[in-house]
């Protein structure tokens, strides 16, 4: 699915290749199944009214992981994870498009070993960063493979 | 006979007449720190005489108690069913004391207690006792009662209580083990196809996406231990500071990974409150608490640390 | 360093326990004088052979009661001393005894506790201990800090103690009531036991009111009248004498807080140290030990002292007493002359029936109850609140 991508094939400043994303409620409810979330607020829309929301709400935490997998799929199956953060700052619901983008910050070494900083975020239709988040990946280097 | 009332020494009147303002006063050592209860003229722990008096927020837990379902003396027969208890104040002393404002059925030993100054019929003697931290666990039955509570001082956001919550640890606890199949399962849910996570021809092995951590911690629960909305009514091993500010967002979330995980890895994960700091914005005070939790495999090795953010507001 | 083991229980008395006292009341000092006669007629020792008494507080006197006790019965002392560890003083006072005369000190030492009622003074005077065990005199710490919150007595503590045990190891109710339904069973053998002929059942037990959340009535010991008393002689006189001496082989002694609410572990107590220190001395394993009379206040008492003393794992004791037959008639004889639950407690006495009751069977005088080819034996003193320990190790040979 995923090439690998090699320390000396970035460059700071390159954009990662736009991905979108739409969750549907099959997904969510994918979701909640593994994650064992009972919550109501991801699937009763009556109860998500309640909750002064205009309908159920995508879950935070899935917006996360599927910024983690755009990262992951970007560095290649050799690339490392190191760190990720992200924060959710705003809602997205059911079948909303969604957006995920990234640059590359910063090339550098990290206990010896090419890593790269990215920023990397998930937007909406409207361009709002509802999910900012940064990552640290650690690349295998032509040079020393 | 009238009930006994306590009457203070020279060395205990500090006490008293802190406790009759509202306020609990314990002793701490000057030489090594002991803080001890009840007052005295040297500190147990090394009979140094040089003692300091410091303000404490008078919380702690339940360590034991008993209902006494006959007087302790007669004297005490208008107090039946008295609810005789063993404080564990949060700066660790234990002391004597009954609980106040609760129902029989809500007592746990290792319940978080907050105190509650109460003025004895002889208008002069305060006494400490306790009540519930959680306030929908207190009762009003007290209130008909001759004793009647002061009012509680005021507190801020940030009372030593909470700070006291700063380096402690929650209960270590070890998730589900990895599977192939739980992993595949995670995979499908975020829509993350990529074959080192799945394909099981893999050289080495698949291995889990990283967000993938968390997953073994998320149980299974039977329906009476989800509350109204859905949600779990506790979650083991989480441990979180007595902030008042009622509401709480997600602020975020940082990870950092040390090692793969693979299917057959066992995880425990233990948090840890990192930090807490108050900030004032246009909408009020909020409160940043960041939780540490560590995870760790079967072996014992560091797979992740993660930083969750929570504010209070 | 410890007891050489050459000093021996040689003859007791132990009054026949009454919950309305019959005789008239004597006074404490009238009561002593009584037990050491009795107690001596029991060993074979004439009275102008003993030189050393250990006593609890005498009531008529505040001060000097041992040169009281001893111008009263007119007795000439090498060793007299006064104990004051709650339940834990009679197995106190018998290593005590036993040392002094191991030192040299004394060579026949009577150690007697009263527990009959005091006749009343024409005119009556406030009670002297209005709070029981906890004291309310003025910089008493009880005072002060526990009695205003109504922490008086003993039941409270105990079942503070219960149920701290509770949250961390589990409770089951019915082992706890089983202790006090083998000892039950032991008591129907015994004539003077304030219970004999009166058996139960773990039912009977658990349907008893709740006196203090776990502990129920028939779990607690009844107070009533009587008073206990034995003698001590050293090696050469005990050897001159028609019955078994029972040799005081090793002894441990433990305290560090008078209220529970101030232990630094509630769980652990004071008896573990004691038991090890004793069974240490005595160079004898729990395997030896061919009864047991381990005191009895509560049955939470003899649950937390069998696992603390090594008997069982700690959290195993409820599983112990199910698995074992505490009766006289047992495989793990406990308190078997019905132990004070089913016995009485006669005050300050209490403890020294359970001295009693591990020389009897030694001696072989135990009758019905007799626990065949007993020759040793581990005897334990408990005081205050769990807060007083003393374990002794006697042995016939």
């Amino acid at each position: 699915m995923s090439e690998q991508r090699y320390y000396e094939d970035v460059t700071e400043g390159m954009e990662l290749p736009t991905a979108t994303r739409s969750v549907g409620t099959t997904q969510m409810f994918l979701y909640s199944a593994v994650t064992r979330n009972a919550h109501r607020i991801h699937y009763d829309e009556k109860y998500a009214q309640t909750e002064r929301l205009p309908t159920i709400l995508v879950h935070g935490p899935l917006q996360g992981a599927q910024l983690s997998a755009f990262v992951t799929a970007w560095m290649g199956p050799k690339g490392f994870l190191k760190k990720f953060a992200y924060s959710n700052r705003g809602m997205a619901f059911p079948g909303e498009p969604l957006t995920l983008k990234g640059r590359v910050l910063k090339k550098h070494s990290m206990d010896g070993r090419p890593a790269v900083d990215l920023e990397v975020w998930e937007e909406n239709a409207k361009g709002e960063r509802l999910v900012p988040a940064s990552a640290t990946v650690l690349l295998p280097a032509r040079a020393l493979t | 006979m009238k009930k006994p009332v306590p009457v203070p020494t020279p060395a205990t009147r500090p006490f008293w007449n802190a406790l009759a303002e509202g306020k609990l006063r314990l002793q701490q050592c000057r030489a090594c720190s002991t803080v001890f209860y009840y007052p005295r003229t040297c500190c147990p722990a090394c009979l140094s005489p040089e003692l300091d008096w410091r303000e404490v927020a008078g919380t702690g837990t339940l360590y034991t108690y008993t209902i006494a379902r006959r007087p302790t003396h007669p004297l005490f027969a208008d107090e039946v069913p008295q609810r005789l208890a063993v404080v564990e104040l949060d700066e660790g002393p234990k002391l004597t004391s009954t609980l106040v404002n609760l129902r029989d059925e809500d007592i746990r030993i290792g319940m978080r207690l907050a105190p509650v100054f109460e003025k004895q019929a002889d208008g002069r003697t305060m006494l400490l006792r306790f009540q519930p931290a959680d306030e929908s666990l207190r009762s009003d039955a007290r209130a008909e009662g001759g004793a009647r509570q002061a009012p509680l001082p005021e507190v801020s956001a940030l009372t030593p209580e909470v700070l006291a919550y700063v380096g402690r640890t929650g209960e270590a606890v070890t998730g589900y083990p990895v599977t192939a199949e739980e992993i595949r399962r995670y995979c499908y849910a975020v829509d993350d196809l990529d074959p080192r996570w799945l394909d099981l021809a893999t050289p080495g092995g698949v291995s889990a996406p990283p967000m993938f951590v968390s997953i073994p911690f998320d149980i299974d629960r039977p329906l009476h231990e989800l509350s109204e909305d859905g949600t779990a009514l506790e979650h083991r091993g989480v441990i979180f500071p007595p902030v008042t500010l009622k509401r709480k967002l997600f602020g975020g979330l940082e990870i950092e990974w040390f090692r793969e995980l693979r299917p057959g890895d066992v995880l425990t994960r233990q948090y840890r409150v990192l930090d807490i700091v108050e900030r004032r914005g246009a909408s009020g005070p909020s409160v940043f608490v960041r939780i540490e939790g560590t995870y760790c495999n079967q072996h014992g090795e560091k797979v992740a640390v993660e930083v969750n953010t929570i504010i209070c507001r | 360093m410890g007891l050489r083991g050459e000093a021996a229980v040689v003859g007791y008395v132990e009054l026949k326990p009454e919950k309305k006292p019959s005789g008239p009341p004597l006074t404490s000092i009238e009561q002593w004088a009584q037990l050491t006669r009795l107690a001596l007629a029991d060993a074979g020792i004439d009275k102008r052979e003993v030189d050393g008494i250990v006593t609890s507080s005498i009531a008529e006197s505040g001060m000097f009661g041992p040169a009281t006790l001893a111008e009263y019965m007119g007795l000439e002392l090498g060793f007299a001393e006064s104990i004051d560890l709650g339940g834990a003083s009679a197995a106190g006072a018998v290593w005590r005894a036993a040392a002094a005369i191991e030192l040299g000190a004394a060579d026949v030492v009577v150690c007697a506790f009263p527990g009959g009622p005091l006749p009343s003074p024409p005119e009556p005077k406030p009670h002297p201990f209005p709070f029981g065990a906890s004291s309310a005199e003025y910089g008493s710490p009880q005072a002060e800090f526990d009695i205003p919150y109504g922490n008086v007595a003993q039941n409270c503590g105990y079942a503070q103690i219960a149920n701290r045990y509770a949250s961390r190891y589990g409770y089951d109710p019915r082992a706890l009531a089983k202790i006090a339904v083998d000892q039950r069973t032991s008591a129907c053998g015994n004539p003077d036991a304030l219970f004999h002929g009166k058996p139960i059942t773990i039912e009977d037990v658990l349907a008893s009111p709740m006196i203090s959340d776990p502990i129920h009535m028939l779990e607690i010991v009844m107070p009533v009248a009587g008073g206990a008393a034995v003698v001590l002689a050293g090696r050469e006189r005990a050897g001159r004498l028609r019955k078994r001496p029972v040799w005081v082989r090793g002894f441990g002694e433990r305290l560090a807080f008078k209220t529970p609410t101030y232990a630094a572990d509630l769980l652990r107590t004071p008896i573990a140290e004691a038991a090890r220190r004793a069974i240490a001395m005595a160079g004898v394993r729990h395997d030896d030990l061919d009864m047991v009379s381990i005191y009895d206040c509560y049955t939470i008492t003899v649950l937390m002292t069998l696992e603390d003393a090594g008997f069982c794992a700690k959290g195993e004791g409820a599983r112990f007493v199910l698995e074992h037959d505490l009766s006289c008639r047992g495989d793990f004889p406990c308190n078997t002359w019905g132990g004070q639950l089913s016995f009485g407690q006669t005050g300050m006495a209490g403890g020294m029936h359970h001295v009693i009751d591990a020389t009897r069977q030694i001696m072989g005088r135990a009758g019905a109850n007799q626990v065949r080819a007993c020759d040793t034996a581990l005897v334990t003193g408990n005081g205050g609140i769990m807060s007083e320990q003393a374990v002794l190790i006697l042995q016939g040979a």
